[in-house]
Formats: structure tokens, sequence, C-alpha cells
């Protein structure tokens, strides 16, 4: 007769919602990078040069997209500082820091929308170059993406001021900063080539 | 320390790294030469792969691999996760979602009702397969809560399903055919209803199946009615009034009555003959259209209009109106407007259509 122990229980996966953020950064990054290297594929076949890729009469709102830079990074600091008060357990900062951050997503798309609507550029343009199409494709996945990390930081700080978090238990909150960082360094890029280098 | 799972990621990084420094100082130090041919597209995607793998490795270490910590505790039982098919509903709604965007609102609207239905049936498991460890138990206090709303709905979509697929089928079918297959598919329903019910004790999956395959059928042919598109009595005729006028008011203010004999068509005016019709133009005006042709018939106004699209280019629009079929011995009232003199050249031409395909013609003036 064979004697054998009784088989461990499974391990739990540690941090698991924070890994699966994490992939979904690295996804993220690897969307827009591929996004923003067909922007610049097809801006190099058109002459490589902001005039012949540019419609004539579109003028991008420069500080505009400044302000939107300048907003995502103190959303990033924000959104830390809602890790930092949950590792102290300070519930009240976190939710008051997740609730900022929103605040600044809402005041991105903002920012956005009035880029869209100073543009005045249709989606399609009636010269056949494909700056239209990349210009909203790029900028709409962004907005996409932020309405996504709104929706993190908005049930994250509910779930917060419900107390599902603890000082030894913030891998909810330290998700949400983590998407929002992403977001931070994705617009950077957005900005740098749609804004910047035109 | 660098831990094993970062390792790859890692490797990925460097192994692309050293790709686009070789390419790079092959191009600063012979421009022109490239060793890989790597765009700048290409270019821009492997430095995103180098941020996301750096990243991934980065995250990596500073998680440890997501290696458990041993411990001498005894460690926790892991819950019970019921399987759920709401993340594959949520995937597919999101793809028909994207799908709608490029195609038709209607799918994106589809997509989006699907998505909020799969997420909230998804939190609602999630929520149930933690109010205890007994898995039966769990699936009991899903039923309580989800039940009484997915059965009506459920319902509502079969029975909607059915009544939009077979309105499909009738609608892409001539009078007769329609007619044929529904005393067909009447008869079918009927004997294989009086088979099943004749034999004792069938399973539930006898019946669960033959209602599937029905169902199946119905969607197959109402996907062919939707593909053949709406039965149509004459399809050179644009369009059928179909809520043509029978009040007292429209009768009475009729510019003449068309008279169709099998023969010729007649222009009356208070029973007076009229040796020709003139019509205004940009005006709405009745006709009464009387059949006496001995067959069924309809009355057909085709004349046409210039048109001038965004580019400045003009070109002839076809403008037909016309009263249903109505039967020998009938009259029905047709609302007509001939487009303004913008096509002044082309006559418009009032004919009438008989049921067996023959078609009495007459053209007359307009003012």
């Amino acid at each position: 007769m064979a004697l054998a122990l009784p088989p461990a229980p499974a391990q739990a996966r540690t941090k698991s919602q924070f890994v699966a953020t994490g992939f979904a950064c690295a996804a993220g990054l690897m969307f827009f990078g591929g996004l923003l290297g067909t922007y610049a594929k097809y801006r190099h076949l058109s002459g490589g040069e902001t005039a012949t890729w540019i419609p004539k009469k579109v003028q991008l709102p420069e500080i505009a997209s400044n302000t939107m830079l300048i907003t995502l990074v103190l959303a990033s600091i924000t959104a830390q500082w809602a890790v930092y008060a949950m590792r102290r357990g300070n519930r009240r900062d976190t939710s008051i820091a997740l609730a900022v951050t929103a605040l600044f997503g809402v005041a991105v798309i903002n920012a956005q929308a009035f880029i869209y609507g100073q543009m005045k550029m249709p989606i399609v343009s009636t010269d056949g170059k494909p700056f239209n199409v990349l210009f909203y494709a790029v900028t709409g996945s962004f907005l996409f993406a932020i309405v996504l990390g709104l929706g993190m930081a908005i049930v994250t700080a509910f779930r917060s001021l419900g107390g599902r978090f603890s000082p030894t238990e913030t891998e909810g909150v330290s998700s949400v900063a983590l998407y929002w960082h992403f977001l931070t360094v994705a617009f950077a890029g957005v900005w740098f080539f749609v804004y910047v280098t035109k | 320390m660098v831990t094993t799972g970062s390792k790859f990621f890692f490797a990925v990084t460097a192994i692309l790294g050293a790709i686009l420094s070789i390419e790079l100082l092959l191009h600063l130090l012979s421009p022109g030469v490239y060793l890989f041919g790597i765009d700048t597209q290409q270019a821009i995607i492997m430095v995103s792969a180098m941020v996301a793998c750096s990243f991934l490795g980065g995250l990596s270490i500073a998680l440890r691999d997501s290696d458990a910590p041993i411990t001498s505790a005894p460690l926790a039982p892991v819950p019970h996760v019921s399987s759920s098919l709401w993340p594959v509903v949520a995937g597919v709604a999101i793809t028909l979602m994207a799908l709608g965007l490029v195609t038709d609102k209607r799918i994106f609207g589809v997509g989006l009702v699907a998505l909020l239905g799969a997420g909230f049936e998804w939190m609602i498991q999630g929520w149930a397969d933690k109010a205890s460890a007994d898995a039966g138990y769990n699936a009991s206090v899903r039923s309580r809560f989800m039940h009484p709303i997915e059965f009506p709905l459920l319902g509502f979509a079969i029975i909607g399903s059915i009544m939009f697929g077979f309105s499909r089928i009738m609608l892409s079918l001539n009078e007769t055919g329609a007619i044929i297959l529904f005393a067909v598919v009447g008869s079918v329903i009927l004997l294989a209803a009086v088979a099943l019910s004749s034999r004792s004790g069938f399973s539930r999956q006898t019946l669960a199946g033959v209602l599937g395959v029905g169902f199946a059928v119905l969607v197959v042919f109402s996907v062919v009615g939707v593909s053949r598109g709406e039965h149509k009595a004459d399809e050179n005729v644009a369009e059928v009034d179909k809520k043509a006028s029978n009040a007292v008011a429209d009768k009475a203010n009729t510019l003449a009555s068309v008279n169709a004999t099998a023969a010729a068509i007649e222009f009356r005016h208070d029973g007076v003959v009229l040796p020709g019709l003139l019509v205004p133009r940009a005006l709405n005006t009745n006709l009464m259209f009387r059949n006496d042709t001995g067959e069924k018939a309809q009355l057909v106004v085709e004349s046409v209009r210039v048109v001038v699209d965004k580019e400045g280019t003009s070109k002839i629009e076809k403008v037909d109106l016309a009263t249903e079929f109505i039967g020998n011995g009938k009259s029905k009232v047709l609302t007509i407007n001939v487009p303004k003199a913008s096509a002044q050249d082309k006559p418009y031409t009032i004919s009438v259509k008989l049921a067996s395909g023959k078609s009495i013609d007459a053209t007359y003036g307009v003012r």
C-alpha cells in the first residue's frame, strides 16, 4: 500500500489585478506605438514636412495640447497620492485623491473637445490625405483610454470609501495609479508626434 | 536581483535595442544603407515594444514574479469561482461596437447594449460567487436575483426575433408565395407538435433540440429574406403611395379622373371627357384613378427632376409615384407633385400598369 500526503491547497495568486493592469498598460503602449508609427509613416510618405502633411486651413491648438500634458502629469501625481494615502490607512484622502484624478481626466477630455472644436476638421479629408483620419484615430483612441481611466478612478474611489482597501491591501488603488501613469506616458508620445512634430 | 520572469522581457528589449542600434549606426556611417530595412513605422513600433517589455520586466522584478511568500501559516482555501460566459459575450460586444463604428450605427448600438448587459451579468455573477463557499448556494443566490430579470428579457428577445424573422420572410415573398409557405409551415409545426405530444415521455433535450433547430431554420430564412429585400409588385416603380388618401376632401378636389379601360386611358372632369391633361408643376395635385381594365391595375406617374450634387454636377433623377394595385371597378386617389421646370425638356408620363404586365401609356403636358 502506497502512502501519500494529500495535495496542498492551491496558492492564491498575488497581486493579480496589478499584474493584469500592467499587461493592459503594456498592450496600450504597443497600441499607441503602432498608431504613432503609422502616423509617422504616412507623414514621411507625404513629404515629411508639416506644410505638406497638415491641411492648410487646419491649425493645431498648441496651448490646449500643452495644458493636456501638464494636466495628465498632475493626474499622475494625484493618483500616486491616493496610493500614498491608502498605505497610511487614510480612506478619506484616498477618495479625494482619486476624485481629483478623475477631475483632471474630465479636464483632459474638455481640452480635447476644445481642440476638436477649434480645428473644425472633417473626419475624412476632401483631398484624400490621411492626416484627418489618423489625427482622429490617435486622439480618439486616447480619449477612449482616458474614459476607461475615469471609470477606474471613480469605481476605486467608491470602493475605498466602502472599506475595500487597507494599508496592507492597496492593490486596487495601485492599479489605478499605474494606469494613469500609463496614460501620461502615452499622451507624452501623442503630444510629441501629433502636436509638437506635427 | 533580476528575477527569472523578468529575464524574458529584458532579453526581448535587448535584442530589439541591438537591432535598432545596428541599423541606426549603419545609417549614420553610410546614409541610405540599411541592414534590416527598418522604416520609420517599424522603428517606432520596435521602440514601443522595448518600452513595453522593459516596463513588464520591471514590473516582474517589483512583484518578485508574483511568487507567493513562503509561510508556515495554513493557506486560505481558494474561493470558488464558477465558469462564466460573460467575458466572451463582452469581447464579442466590444468587437461589434468596433465594427459598428465603421459600418452601421445599429451594430454599434447592439454591441453597446450587449456590453452593458454582459457587464451587469458578470458583476452579479462575481458578487454571487462570493456569497459562500458552497457553489450550489451561490448559484441559487444568482438565480434568485437574476431570473426575474433574465426570463422576461429572454422571452421578449426570442418572441421579438421570431416575429422579426417571420416578417422578413413574409415581406420578401409575393402574395401567393407567402400564403403557400405559411400554410406549409403551419402544417409542419402542427404535425411536429402532434408527433411530439403523442410520444410518451420524450426528453426535455429532444424538445429543446427540435425548438433549437426550428429557430435556427427561421434565422437562416430570415437572413435570406433580409438579403433579398422586400418584394415589390413592380420593380420599375420607385415609390408606391400606400397611404393614398380616400378622404372626401381629396376625392372632391381632384384635377381629373383617370379612367382606364383595357384599351386606353381617358381623362374626365365633372363627367366631361378632356382632350388632354395639363398638370401644374411643383404643386400637390390629386388624380382619381378608376380601374375598368378587367384586372388588377395601378396608376403610375413617372417624371424626372434635375439634381445638382456637391461638386456642382447636375444629373437627371427619376421621380415615380404609383397607387397600389387595385381591383377591377375600384377607385383610388393618387397625389402627385411633378417637379419644377428644371427638367422641362423631359416629359412626365401617366400610365396604367396591369397585373398581367401589360402597360397602357399616355403622355401629357405640364404648365
